[in-house]
């Protein structure tokens, strides 16, 4: 009894996984083809939102089977198993109803996705173990100024980044000061500072840790796209301190200074290009903000969640799952 | 020999401060300085002393009955070498979250590009700024 309610709760939530992955590329297929997002905290919303799309669209189709019964079992809705009837053979309440018999492939199904998903987890913890294992000893080595609250790292190549998930920490070299005037390095100040303030880092990982569940390239467009907007969050948050061009002329001259450095010897799977990118938004004039279109999703999002606990669509998948039965 | 920086602990960190400061070392004298305090023993000293030697980051001679540590690198090098590895890193193949870099480690934008860009800002800025254009 109990394991046929598990294979029927891995069914529901694989079901919903591949329907969300579905939903997610091909939101992303379209977006890539025909709109242009100028909102960067928009895009980045977006691109958020269509990560978790399987996670999402998992969680409310397993709302939508026992959403009913869990909220009578609070007592927030009527019990309906009474008045329920004989209109379709399964009855998906796991107080009074029956479980669904069905074959080993849903094991193996969830096996294979599970396995998938802890798959690139080892991976991404296995590398940030790395980079945090080597941040954490270069902050041992660098000096901290409390004024601007930045960790200067005595260094001869450029470079200037914010490492960490919940205290996020700017780090920025000693070439890079002497490099930059005392406006540039401002401006990289406040940049860095924003990334730190909204932990981007945290926000990444959350991307990455949802990635085993879309397509490679659904993943790859969407991850570039949020790391792309906030960049561009960052510099506009650069360019509320100091002048917009300003920010522009030192992404170039950071730019510069960095394709003087040795090269990495891998080149990066995404990202390639920002700088063209960011700096032409730097030339526009500042974004709109997208408040509006944040309101109307968390609207869509509620709506959502009430239909799929909704006794119709309850009862659609019962009609569903019993034609399976 | 190359040297090892990827996973440095807390007391690996201590005794390279110590050789930094100290020079040519024996573990007798460091275990005094560094050991007693944190109230750890002489051979986990002497462990820690052999990690580093392993890792490429000390060199070591006998003299009489004990070995006399060296740092093989100084503070600037061993920062130079966790920098390149750390860029390295951010740069692999798969994606990098635990850090945010002001401009991508490996942004291929081309000399073209920013040529192009640079005209386009101080075009911009000529025209917000007539009277630096003419001078």
């Amino acid at each position: 009894m109990i394991l046929g309610w598990l294979k029927l709760t891995l069914l529901l939530a694989m079901s919903g996984v591949l329907l969300g992955m579905l939903v997610s590329a091909i939101v992303s297929v379209f977006w890539k083809a025909h709109i242009k997002i100028d909102d960067p905290a928009l895009k980045a919303k977006l691109a958020l939102l269509l990560s978790s799309m399987p996670l999402l669209s998992g969680g409310l189709l397993l709302a939508g089977a026992f959403g009913p019964s869990v909220l009578h079992l609070f007592g927030v809705v009527a019990d309906h198993c009474g008045s329920h009837g004989d209109h379709h053979p399964f009855h998906l309440c796991f107080l009074h109803g029956n479980s669904i018999e069905l074959g080993y492939w849903v094991w193996i199904g969830s096996a294979l996705l599970s396995a998938r998903v802890l798959l690139h987890w080892s991976k991404v913890w296995r590398k940030t173990a790395k980079t945090r294992g080597l941040s954490q000893t270069l902050l041992r080595l660098s000096n901290h100024d409390e004024q601007d609250n930045v960790w200067y790292i005595e260094s001869a190549r450029a470079f200037a980044f914010t490492i960490g998930f919940l205290s996020p920490r700017v780090c920025i070299s000693t070439q890079l000061v002497k490099e930059l005037d005392a406006e540039q390095l401002q401006v990289v100040i406040a940049h860095e500072h924003q990334h730190a303030r909204s932990r981007d880092g945290l926000r990444l990982l959350l991307i990455e840790l949802f990635a085993p569940l879309l397509l490679p390239q659904t993943h790859q467009f969407l991850a570039a796209e949020f790391e792309l907007s906030r960049e561009q969050l960052c510099d506009e948050a650069a360019a509320e301190t100091k002048d917009r061009l300003l920010v522009a002329e030192t992404i170039l001259a950071f730019g510069r200074l960095q394709k003087k450095e040795p090269q990495p010897s891998f080149a990066l799977a995404f990202g390639q290009c920002e700088i063209e990118e960011r700096v032409h938004s730097l030339l526009e004039h500042p974004p709109r903000a997208g408040a509006r279109y944040v309101f109307i999703s968390a609207l869509l999002g509620a709506s959502l969640l009430f239909l799929s606990t909704h006794t119709h669509i309850h009862h659609a998948m019962e009609a569903l799952l019993g034609n399976l039965h | 020999m190359k040297a090892d920086v990827s996973n440095l602990g807390d007391l690996e960190m201590a005794v390279l401060e110590y050789v930094w400061q100290n020079g040519p070392s024996d573990i007798k004298e460091a275990h005094k300085q560094i050991g007693v305090e944190r109230g750890i023993t002489h051979n986990t000293v002497q462990s820690t002393f052999k990690r580093l030697w392993k890792k490429g980051l000390l060199t070591r001679s006998k003299q009489s009955h004990a070995h006399i540590y060296t740092a093989r690198v100084d503070r600037c090098q061993l920062t130079e070498l966790m920098v390149g590895q750390l860029v390295e890193q951010v740069a692999g193949h798969e994606p990098e979250v635990a850090i945010e870099a002001f401009v991508n480690f490996a942004d291929n934008a081309g000399d073209e590009t920013f040529a192009a860009l640079e005209e386009l800002v101080a075009a911009r800025r000529r025209s917000q700024n007539p009277k630096q254009g003419k001078s």
